[in-house]
């Protein structure tokens, strides 16, 4: 019995997605797609903020539209990142293992209005504040057991206090790795909640929820 | 001309019992089937239709095709089972013919998959809101999509969306390691952006198979299938397609670059002068010839997580790469016969005149019996590509 064998069909289907591809080579809707926060893949820590118009200067920022670079930024660096909105090289520690704690990502670089507009090519140290959710506490930070518990926290924190540092970007939602000995140890950041660290609401920028 | 398969084909209820046997059986006339590589395989089942068997056929009742290679008993296995879909049926009359056929027509079970959305994660055990704006994980593919199946239909948030007959085989961890999303599209869609029409993105592949009161989605890395390549790691005996073995005839083998991309752009989110660009190159191929290059463009606006896009782009460079097509008639000898020596998904070898030898993978196939139990099995080949380490 003969048994007659086929080759690949040809590349219809994909032609026609290259074309689709190719007539997709601007996007006109640009604001929507402005400096977004968007994490990485676990098990990284770090998160990606994609550059470039940004149009909510803070209060003692030029009122005028400013140009951010495209940076990673590994959020358990900690000379990148303070957790303390007073002061700098704060670093958090957990106390509980497996806790959860809330705070706003704010961006604090290129708001001295002596480097306003320097755009290097990494993230300067310090570049990044998180600020917790109790003002009360020396370094803001207050844990959870359960993610709704630090979520609540987050709705119910005033972001004027974020503001206040610098360029609010985002919520998240910090869960400690199991290491209660060192500082910063939180488990990688995912898009939605799976159990480990994950942006709050998406990546919409805190002063939407704000 | 030879006979090779026995065959027995059946009606299942919705619990996979056997409530009909269809062939051998006085209305039946043909039926034809195909296997499809991470996608649902058609199958057409005609019968005469004056009797009473069509009456027996109820939305998605199931056909299952068991076949034997050979006289044994033991070498009886579950060639096909297809969900019946819909139904045709006709007349045929003229001066000497008064006719009446009737026909089920349907989908193999990776279908199920094609029947639920996917739907944002739900926000479980959270006040706050019900869903996410969208359905993402992390982790290795296999266990990725089988989360995408199980948030979906096996064991859902919302137990309205519960297929009760559908379970899930457990993680393996393996499969390439990725971060895969997607919201409100199909779930079979999701899958194949997952993974790839042809599994190679997520180095693995699925199938949806009947088991015991239902079906099961399972997973299969590095591929679905057995390795009959000479010299296979594995030890099978190999399955080798050549002129001196008899079992192959009027080979053709083509190599098309006329469009083979070497440099990919990868356009993420971004307006205007803002966009950004992520560029990656097949450089074996841009070393090759000083007139090598040649530019694609990649709207990726979706994408959230820019660190997927490389692994998009060098599939892009694949797909859109150098073609490379390579076919052959088989003949279905008694020492290469098809269920034993080779079946859907294998990887064999074959060889072609001259000295060229071919990794090949069966990524079709498709049969056909009639009511004298005559069959004809046919294939479809590709190279073999994928890298195999899981």
């Amino acid at each position: 019995m003969a048994i007659s064998w086929g080759g690949m069909a040809g590349g219809q289907i994909r032609r026609l997605e290259q074309v689709q591809q190719q007539q997709a080579g601007t996007v006109q809707n640009a604001d929507n797609y402005q400096f977004t926060v968007h994490p990485t893949c676990p098990p990284s820590t770090s998160i990606v903020f994609r550059g470039g118009l940004c149009w909510y200067p803070p209060a003692f920022a030029p009122a005028h539209g400013w140009f951010v670079n495209s940076y990673a930024a590994d959020l358990a660096d900690t000379d990148i990142v303070t957790t303390n909105t007073s002061f700098i090289y704060y670093s958090y520690t957990f106390t509980n293992a497996y806790w959860y704690a809330g705070c706003v990502l704010v961006l604090t670089y290129g708001l001295n209005p002596d480097t306003f507009g320097l755009k290097p090519a990494t993230l300067p140290d310090l570049s990044i504040t998180l600020a917790g959710t109790n003002s009360g506490l020396a370094d803001g930070f207050e844990e959870y057991a359960t993610a709704a518990e630090a979520e609540d926290a987050l709705a119910a924190m005033s972001v004027e206090r974020a503001n206040s540092v610098g360029l609010p970007m985002t919520a998240l939602v910090l869960r400690n790795n199991g290491n209660t000995t060192d500082a910063n140890q939180w488990m990688s950041i995912d898009r939605v909640n799976r159990g480990r660290s994950y942006l709050l609401w998406d990546y919409r920028q805190a002063w939407e929820i704000g | 001309m030879a006979q090779f398969g026995q065959y027995r084909v059946y009606l299942l209820d919705w619990n996979g019992n056997k409530v009909a046997q269809l062939f051998p059986g006085d209305d039946f006339l043909s039926i034809t089937w195909e296997h499809r590589r991470n996608q649902p395989g058609a199958y057409r089942c005609e019968l005469v239709a004056e009797t009473a068997t069509k009456d027996r056929f109820l939305k998605h009742y199931q056909i299952l095709i068991e076949r034997n290679w050979g006289n044994a008993p033991g070498d009886w296995y579950e060639e096909y089972a297809g969900f019946h879909l819909g139904n045709h049926e006709w007349w045929v009359n003229s001066d000497e013919l008064d006719e009446h056929y009737w026909a089920s027509i349907g989908l193999s079970p990776e279908w199920l998959v094609d029947q639920p959305l996917l739907q944002p994660v739900a926000n479980t055990g959270n006040a706050n809101w019900a869903y996410y704006d969208l359905w993402w994980a992390s982790g290795f593919a296999d266990d990725v999509i089988k989360s995408m199946v199980g948030e979906s239909m096996v064991s859902p948030a919302d137990t309205a969306r519960d297929f009760t007959q559908m379970g899930l085989q457990g993680d393996a961890g393996a499969g390439v390691w990725s971060c895969y999303e997607g919201s409100w599209i199909r779930l079979l869609d999701a899958i194949t952006d997952a993974i790839g029409e042809t599994g190679d993105k997520g180095g693995c592949d699925f199938r949806v198979e009947r088991v015991s009161g239902g079906y099961e989605f399972k997973t299969y890395a590095p591929f679905f299938g057995t390795d009959r390549r000479r010299g296979n790691p594995d030890g099978n005996k190999p399955t080798i397609f050549s002129f001196e073995n008899g079992n192959m005839r009027n080979p053709d083998y083509k190599e098309i670059w006329a469009e083979e991309v070497t440099a990919a752009y990868g356009l993420w989110q971004g307006g205007g002068m803002e966009r950004s660009i992520y560029e990656r190159t097949n450089a074996a191929a841009l070393a090759e010839s000083p007139y090598s290059r040649r530019e694609g463009a990649y709207d990726l606006r979706d994408i959230s997580q820019p660190d997927q896009i490389n692994g998009i782009l060098d599939q892009a460079l694949i797909d859109d790469g150098l073609q490379t097509f390579v076919t052959a008639e088989i003949l279905q000898t008694d020492a290469c016969l098809y269920g034993r020596d080779w079946w859907f998904g294998d990887l064999v070898t074959l060889d072609l005149p001259g000295g060229r030898s071919f990794d090949m993978r069966i990524v079709e196939v498709s049969g056909a019996i009639d009511g004298e139990n005559e069959e004809r099995i046919e294939g479809v080949i590709e190279l073999w590509t994928r890298t195999e380490a899981a």
